[in-house]
């Protein structure tokens, strides 16, 4: 009885000890081999191809560095290779620079060492040209048929793009659904925008008198392929343009009134286009305007805020016209400007007259 | 009772009243005539007031009132000139202009434009300097308008909350019988318009007969392709941000660019447009405009720290040029592929460019240069301040197939004019 309360305990006791002996021939088994790499090692594992940049773009230029700290590279004897051609070998060249190809068109580098002690060593590794966009356009107003980019001004916001230019040797590209895209904007990874075909950021612009920087890494999903984007973003005030606007015709978009300008009428029309704000229209109940003519605030339609007509009752006169902006839902996005108008003037007899009807700026 | 004496005086008194009245009724017209012409010179139409005398109508008289240099009249077929070399078609604002070869060389090649105002078709003879009004249905106020073929146009005006609206015209015979029971046969606009938000559209007339645009939305723009009716529509590429300049230099190929700003790089794409790969074109220019031959070569401007350069693209690289104007100013020649001709302002005030120019802040005084693309020889061949006294500033210039002349816009009159470019 006693002989089998005994047995009854020290089973436990002999099944624990077993446990412990497999657990330390185990970890034995896994740790003590690194352990005896990091010993003594072996000239492969602590060497190193380094390329700069890692991901070089189509047309550019790569460096590409042996490193190694258990030989002499200075005294090593270093042939290098690209897609099985020699193109370079000499004493002491542990570095060259490389040409990149095109698009897709895959470089695989092989660089053979042969140190001073007798001791060979082989290194290689493949470069895959990418490149990787990042377009922009900000979320502002610029009038219909305008030609230059919609800038952002202080609250406004900015829409970005990655395109990633992924492209396997058979000349397919990789899909943007099949890359993993991570938004980062001065250096903050945007984590709810980034993901696998997330290639898309909508955020807000820079502050006032800011900019920021946007980046986006970009890796195919089966880590075949990886690229970085960098744009940098500036804040813009935006800017209030005078057209004239005329019944047959419209609204002359290709030709702002100047600071100073004549006017040969004695009436005009003007519309005035506030670039860069953050409407969709000039005439948004988003964007309140202030006229203003030789001094006195001048009331216009509420429907179209940012167009009026002045007119000049005594025949020839001049006006100087001063015009604000301010946006409703974000303060500090405005803007002012200011025109003088030489209502009446005799083009002929000033001198000024060109034949093409051009309103001249005089100094 | 009053003598025969008095009743001649008072008779003379009267007769020299009336004719007083009349020559001060004569002045004052008169006086209101220049007030008219000031007042059409200040709007952008500066022509000179139509006389109805003219025997082809007031609206050739309102043409070409003010020309530079006469042209010949429909009456005056004996005594047709030949157009002369820079030619303004009209002196009022055209929102449009194309030129259209004939089927033969020996054929003269026919300009086309449209009237801003009323959207009335022109067409000008570049042989014997003919122009006629082809059209006279009233579209008001076409901001742009894109030639498909001689005998189709895409209009383009402003609608509701400056949205831009597209009509897609056809130019058609119609016969109608007038009060006297004469069969008239006219030339009207028949068409309708396609889709809304259209931000740019370009053609090819001379192979595809199709268009292609970029349609703008919330979600961003796609680039379509379609019938000049907006038929068939079919998307071929999709991006998430608007802002695209869009240009079709051979059938297979679009070119997509973003729009420029000074200093801000920009980026320029080659869209096939059969399997709608991406390729990029040209990448991370500041101030990027690009004027492409084809899908590996073209001419594109730059604006990096107040410098304006014009570069050349090949398959070879990048090479500067020695010329300092924008690619919107550029054209190719398609017969000698490696000739390239180029619009180049006399001197660039002060600005940020291209933004000042866009927004039609600043305005220059070009003259013409002929490029060779192969030698990079650059060749002056007009300039039409210091020749004609005329200052342009030239905007969207197009060549004919078979490379005898330009047609552009002044950027600041919207004046259409046509340069002619052959030797003879």
């Amino acid at each position: 009885m006693y002989y089998n309360k005994c047995m009854r305990r020290a089973r436990p006791i002999r099944f624990s000890l077993i446990a412990l002996a497999v657990a330390a021939l185990i970890h034995l088994v896994l740790f003590s081999v690194p352990l005896f790499a990091q010993t003594v090692g072996t000239t492969e594992s602590l060497s190193s191809l380094e390329l700069t940049p890692a991901n070089p773009a189509p047309g550019s230029t790569f460096r590409a560095e042996v490193r190694n700290f258990t030989i002499d590279l200075e005294r090593a004897f270093f042939s290098w290779e690209i897609n099985g051609s020699p193109i370079r070998e000499g004493v002491g060249l542990k570095e060259i620079t490389i040409p990149v190809g095109k698009l897709g068109e895959v470089l695989n580098i092989r660089v053979s060492i042969a140190a001073q002690s007798g001791e060979t060593l082989t290194l290689s590794r493949s470069v895959r040209p990418s490149i990787v966009d990042v377009v922009w356009q900000a979320n502002t107003y610029t009038p219909p048929f305008y030609r230059g980019r919609a800038l952002p001004s202080h609250g406004s916001t900015v829409s970005l793009e990655a395109i990633a230019h992924f492209e396997r040797e058979n000349g397919t590209k990789v899909p943007w659904e099949d890359i993993i895209y991570t938004w980062k904007i001065n250096g903050r990874v945007i984590g709810e925008s980034s993901g696998r075909g997330r290639s898309t950021l909508t955020t807000f612009g820079p502050g006032l008198f800011g900019e920021m920087a946007v980046k986006v890494e970009a890796e195919s999903a089966d880590f075949a392929f990886r690229g970085s984007g960098t744009t940098v973003i500036a804040n813009t005030e935006p800017v209030l343009a005078l057209y004239p606007l005329y019944p047959v015709g419209g609204v002359a978009l290709h030709s702002a009134l100047t600071r100073v300008a004549d006017v040969s009428d004695i009436e005009l029309s003007v519309s005035a286009q506030p670039y860069y704000a953050a409407s969709l229209f000039p005439a948004s109940p988003l964007l309140s305007y202030e006229w203003s003519v030789n001094g006195e605030k001048v009331a216009n339609d509420d429907a179209e805020q940012n167009v009026i007509t002045l007119r000049s009752t005594a025949g020839a006169g001049v006006a100087r016209v001063s015009l604000s902006f301010e946006h409703a839902a974000i303060l500090l996005q405005e803007a002012e400007n200011e025109w003088t108008l030489n209502f009446g003037s005799s083009v002929f007899e000033s001198g000024r007259f060109n034949p093409f009807g051009r309103t001249t700026e005089t100094q | 009772m009053p003598n025969t004496s008095t009743l001649l005086w008072i008779g003379a008194g009267v007769t020299v009243t009336i004719l007083s009245a009349l020559f001060a009724w004569y002045f004052f017209l008169s006086g209101e005539e220049k007030g008219l012409d000031e007042l059409a010179r200040a709007r952008g139409l500066d022509g000179a007031t139509p006389t109805f005398l003219n025997p082809t109508g007031s609206t050739y008289a309102n043409l070409t009132g003010g020309g530079i240099s006469p042209v010949a009249t429909e009456s005056a077929a004996a005594a047709r000139a030949k157009p002369p070399r820079l030619w303004r078609l009209s002196s009022v604002p055209a929102s449009g202009v194309s030129i259209f070869d004939a089927a033969t060389s020996t054929d003269p090649s026919l300009i086309q434009f449209v009237d801003r105002g009323t959207g009335n078709v022109f067409r000008a003879n570049t042989q014997t300097g003919n122009i006629a009004r082809l059209t006279n249905t009233l579209l008001p106020n076409i901001y742009e308008a894109v030639w498909v073929g001689p005998d189709k146009v895409l209009m383009r005006q402003l609608g509701e909350f400056d949205s831009i609206e597209t009509f897609s015209a056809e130019i058609k015979a119609a016969t109608s019988t007038n009060l006297s029971g004469e069969i008239i046969t006219e030339q009207k606009l028949d068409g309708k318009y396609i889709e809304r938000g259209i931000a740019d559209i370009v053609s090819r007339p001379e192979e595809t007969g199709t268009i292609a645009y970029l349609r703008s939305s919330q979600e961003g723009s796609a680039l379509m392709q379609s019938l000049p009716d907006g038929s068939e529509a079919k998307r071929i590429w999709q991006s998430a941000i608007g802002g695209w300049e869009l240009s079709w230099p051979e059938p297979n190929t679009a070119i997509l660019t973003q729009r420029a700003s000074a200093n801000i790089p920009g980026s320029s794409y080659v869209i096939s447009i059969q399997d709608a790969s991406v390729s990029p074109f040209i990448t991370g220019e500041r101030g990027l405009a690009v004027a492409a031959r084809d899908n590996e070569t073209a001419l594109f401007s730059t604006y990096t720290r107040g410098i304006l350069s014009l570069n050349l693209r090949s398959a070879d690289g990048n090479i500067f040029l020695p010329l300092r104007t924008f690619a919107d100013k550029c054209v190719w020649d398609p017969v000698s592929t490696d000739t390239a001709y180029c619009a180049v302002p006399s001197s660039l005030p002060a600005a940020n460019y291209p933004d000042s120019w866009y927004r039609g802040e600043v305005h220059f005084s070009d003259t013409w240069w002929k490029i060779n693309t192969a030698t990079l020889e650059t060749e002056l061949l007009l300039s039409p301040e210091s020749e004609y006294q005329v200052i342009l500033d030239v905007w969207d210039p197009i060549i004919n197939p078979q490379a005898t002349h330009i047609v552009f816009l002044d950027a600041l009159t919207r004046t259409p004019w046509a340069l002619s470019i052959r030797a003879d």
